[in-house]
């Protein structure tokens, strides 16, 4: 466990390591001087000089870079060159709603997995199961704007049981303004797992210790819901969190759909002024947020099964 | 009138429908077991002995068609009213204890769930009998594994394990697929012998399916040779084995190399019937030596007589 | 019955339990081709005999309800939405479709060269794949469309390719990885076959098949992620007709006028439902390219 978690941590650091590398190449090579964009045509040539040695523009590349891993490593993400607001707050101050959409995406895609996943695998070849199957092609087909703003159209003009646009805490308040968002993005995540429970469990179904079960007398419920669905879950946890880099983008996208003060916005216009501040630490952001849903992944799937050994 | 056998099968037809094509693996079986005794079904590999077991037990895939009648104690036998019988009952050992166990689950878990399930026995007590459960099938320093998982066990425990939970459901009769084959050659007599002594303490009749003639000499009274989805021969052990009947059985003990440097080994030519075409005439008649005209027309019908070879020309039986 | 034979016929019905049955991937199937064949014979009958102007503005005709002349109706310019629609599908479908390919050739060399070389190269390899996967994909497809300058449609093929190749790359990795340890392999060793005649006899095809499996599912991820883009505003830009843009310029009649972003979104949707179609009956069909029954030869 020591081990892995010694080796985990290297990898991912050098994993990290890669897409700083990344992302500082990219937001180099986007065309425009950052700072003169942020002061404005009008701005004195003096000034975007004063600005370019406070971001270290004017130095050579290497050191550019070497001044954004160092800071970084000691988590000071620097400050927007536009807002001149420090990053780190901003980050934090947005990154809830974003956080909470995708906690509440995963556990109703996980919900559904696991009950029309069994459902369809129980029901194997049957109407019901042709129906989930399709079902899931139409969901996983549209595009997450535009299921969105479909959503708007049927809840602003017919049931108004939840907010289309904003953001307010609490839970009453998460309900009301996340649950859009959230199936959005459940369309779009929940049919893989579905997939992949129903085949599971058909698989465990027929695997040998079930039908030994059988043999022993233990009815099919007893089967299926305390032997095979455990087995089943196995490969759908390995799905659930691979997917978290899915998860971040569509949540980025619709969130501009219902004008939620998350992260989507601020990326969005982040890279369109060059602010590579933001930009570079929302890369870096995601990038850890999904070296650690990895990491969970494997924890769990450790503790599913007891013969992985970590 | 008599007591009726505790098993009785007539005329046993199992069919696997694969993909628009059938598998004619079982053709028409019958046979009789008695309280206490026990049956091995030898036969080569597709000779159907493993699908017969199976539609016994009632375990056959969604995609098997069964016919004929299996009576248990004289009553019809349907899957569920087998597996649910609470005093007639039948348990399975299975070929591969690595992959018939569940992998996510302590041993001494199953071992409780199949008493609470059997047994209505639950909480302490149900602990208590799934230790000497585990004592009982010799598994060494049982209270300690009743937290293992199967994969922290070796083939041999692993097999104990799979007959401790056979016993936990008080069986009347015990199926036996192929239970030692998948084990090393020591271990299988250690298994063997935990079998044996079982089904003394017990009395359970035991159907034991094997490849392994040696074995099924060892442990069975009466033995069937399976060819092709058929019992073409069925006798004491102690005489069948010794003297066969039927070619087909005579052709599978020559195939045994022994120790004796005097002997010597022969295979039977030619191979086993395309099992998934329809059977027709005697289906060893393409590779039996003594085979004449009439065997390809004409096949012996089953019989459940404890002694017959399904033979238009038997081998004489030599007294022993 | 020996273990094997039986182990085999419970194993096929399982799997003839698991797949539906064929009665429904025939009829998907047929569905799937029709459907497809439909909108890609309507999206290239447009384009190559260009019919009708899709930026033409008529004023006469703005906000005008689907109607037999105007399947989708008419934007707020008086453009037939319909027509927008099929001249779109030549961009959407032509860039993810090239985006698609690419992926999957760069993805297929780096994943058989890591496995086939192991050790450092492997390692490199696999760190840089894993970089990429974590990479958020939409801030990596700002900055490659940011870069390349909006209404490049280079910027969005890179943008697809960057976030494509590491799937394939995984996925043939672990392929070649199982492939290399097959006894044929080894045979093919023993004979003094070079590494490049085994890879591309023996490795490659059999490593092509889940990636081309896998690369249906991708097809409609890069659709969307391409109308995404545009609908962001950071890809194809007005007045070229992309879905995206479609959508994105009916958004603010969405009120009033429904179908200019509704239809069009139908319109991709059942594109992507038709291809999962395809791809579907493609795999259930025995001993075709994508077909189950295949195996690793």
């Amino acid at each position: 466990m020591a081990t892995f978690l010694a080796r985990r941590a290297v990898q991912s650091l050098l994993v990290l390591l890669i897409i700083s590398l990344v992302a500082f190449v990219l937001v180099q090579a986007i065309p425009g001087n950052p700072a003169r964009l942020a002061l404005g045509p009008r701005a004195s040539e003096q000034s975007v000089q004063i600005l370019e040695q406070e971001y270290h523009l004017d130095e050579p590349v290497l050191s550019q870079y070497w001044h954004f891993i160092s800071h970084s490593a000691s988590l000071d993400f620097g400050s927007s060159i536009r807002s001149r607001q420090p990053v780190g707050p901003m980050l934090l101050d947005r990154v809830t709603p974003t956080m909470l959409i995708i906690a509440y995406a995963a556990f109703l895609s996980t919900l559904l997995a696991v009950g029309l996943g069994v459902l369809s695998a129980v029901r194997a070849g049957r109407p019901v199961d042709s129906a989930v199957q399709v079902g899931g092609m139409f969901a996983i087909a549209m595009p997450p704007f535009w299921l969105a703003l479909m959503l708007v159209l049927a809840f602003a003009v017919g049931v108004p049981l939840f907010a289309t646009t904003g953001y307010e805490s609490g839970v009453g308040g998460i309900l009301r303004t996340l649950t859009l968002p959230a199936l959005t993005i459940t369309c779009g995540l929940a049919p893989l797992l579905i997939r992949s429970v129903r085949s599971s469990v058909l698989e465990n179904l027929g695997a040998d210790y079930a039908t030994a079960a059988r043999s022993r007398g233990l009815g099919p419920r007893r089967i299926l819901f305390r032997h095979v669905l455990r087995n089943s879950l196995l490969s759908t946890v390995t799905i659930l969190g691979s997917s978290i880099a899915f998860l971040v983008s569509t949540t980025i996208v619709v969130e501009y759909v219902f004008a939620i003060p998350g992260i989507g916005a601020l990326s969005v216009n982040a890279v369109a002024s060059r602010d590579f501040p933001i930009v570079q630490s929302l890369v870096l952001l995601f990038g850890t947020l999904a070296l650690l849903a990895n990491l969970v992944t494997d924890l769990v799937y450790a503790w599913l099964d007891p013969r992985v050994r970590l | 009138m008599a007591e009726p056998p505790l098993l009785e099968v007539r005329d046993l037809r199992v069919r696997f429908r694969t993909g628009g094509r059938t598998v004619f693996a079982v053709n028409g079986v019958s046979f009789d077991l008695e309280r206490g005794q026990t049956l091995g079904v030898v036969g080569e590999s597709g000779s159907g002995k493993s699908a017969m077991l199976r539609a016994i037990a009632g375990l056959l895939p969604a995609s098997a068609e069964m016919l004929g009648s299996v009576k248990f104690a004289g009553y019809p036998l349907k899957a569920e009213e087998i597996l649910g019988a609470p005093d007639a009952s039948v348990a399975t050992v299975f070929q591969d204890p690595a992959t018939h166990l569940n992998p996510v689950q302590r041993i001494g878990d199953a071992l409780c769930e199949t008493l609470e399930v059997r047994r209505e026995s639950t909480g302490s007590s149900a602990k208590e009998e799934a230790v000497a459960l585990l004592e009982r099938v010799e598994l060494p320093r049982a209270r300690e594994r009743m937290t293992s998982y199967p994969h922290q066990l070796s083939g041999g425990m692993r097999q104990r394990v799979m007959i401790a939970l056979a016993l936990a459901c008080e069986p009347v009769m015990l199926l036996a697929d192929e239970p030692t084959t998948a084990l090393d050659v020591t271990t299988q007599r250690k298994v063997l012998m935990l079998l044996k002594r079982l089904q003394r303490e017990t009395g359970m009749a035991m159907v034991f399916v094997s490849h392994d003639l040696a074995v099924v000499g060892d442990v069975c009274d009466s033995v069937a040779v399976a060819y092709a989805g058929h019992i073409v021969e069925r006798g004491p052990a102690a005489e069948l084995l010794v003297s066969p009947a039927h070619p087909y059985s005579e052709g599978l003990i020559r195939s045994i190399p022994t120790l004796d440097p005097e002997c010597k080994v022969s295979a039977i030519g030619g191979a086993p019937p395309d099992m998934r075409i329809e059977p027709s005439g005697c289906p060893f008649a393409p590779r039996c030596p003594r085979c004449t005209p009439d065997c390809l027309d004409f096949a012996v019908p089953a019989n459940d007589e404890t002694e017959f070879a399904a033979c238009l020309h038997p081998l004489i039986r030599v007294a022993t | 019955m020996s273990a094997v034979l039986e182990a085999r016929d419970l194993e096929a019905a399982v799997v003839d339990r698991t797949s539906a049955p064929r009665s429904r991937a025939r009829v998907e199937g047929i569905i799937g081709i029709t459907l497809l064949a439909a909108i890609l014979l309507g999206v290239t009958m447009v384009r190559i005999f260009q019919i009708g102007d899709p930026n033409a503005p008529n004023l006469g005709e703005v906000f005008a309800s689907p109607s037999l002349e105007h399947p989708f109706g008419t934007d707020s310019l008086g453009r037939d939405v319909f027509l927008r629609t099929l001249y779109a599908g030549w961009i959407d479908i032509g860039v993810s479709l090239l985006a698609t390919a690419t992926a999957v050739v760069i993805g297929l060399t780096i994943g058989v060269v890591a496995a086939y070389k192991r050790g450092a190269v492997d390692s490199v390899l696999m760190r840089i794949t894993d970089a990429m996967i974590a990479f958020p994909f939409l801030i990596l497809g700002f900055a490659i469309v940011t870069i390349t300058g909006p209404g490049a449609l280079i910027g969005l093929y890179f943008a697809l390719v960057a976030k494509g190749w590491p799937a394939y790359a995984r996925i043939s990795r672990g392929e070649t990885l199982v492939v290399r340890e097959q006894d044929y392999v080894h045979a093919a060793r023993t004979l003094g076959l070079g590494p490049v005649r085994i890879l591309v006899r023996h490795v490659v095809p059999n490593v092509v098949r889940p990636c081309l499996v896998f690369s249906f599912a991708d097809l409609i991820v890069n659709i969307l992620l391409i109308t995404t883009l545009s609908y962001l505003g950071l890809g194809i830009q007005p007045p070229t007709a992309e879905w995206g843009a479609i959508i994105a310029e009916g958004q603010t009649y969405i009120f009033t006028a429904w179908w200019i972003s509704t239809l069009p979104g139908i319109f991709v949707v059942l594109f992507g439902v038709s291809v999962s179609f395809l791809g579907e009956a493609l795999g259930r069909v025995e001993g075709s390219w994508l077909g189950a029954a295949g195996g690793r030869g």
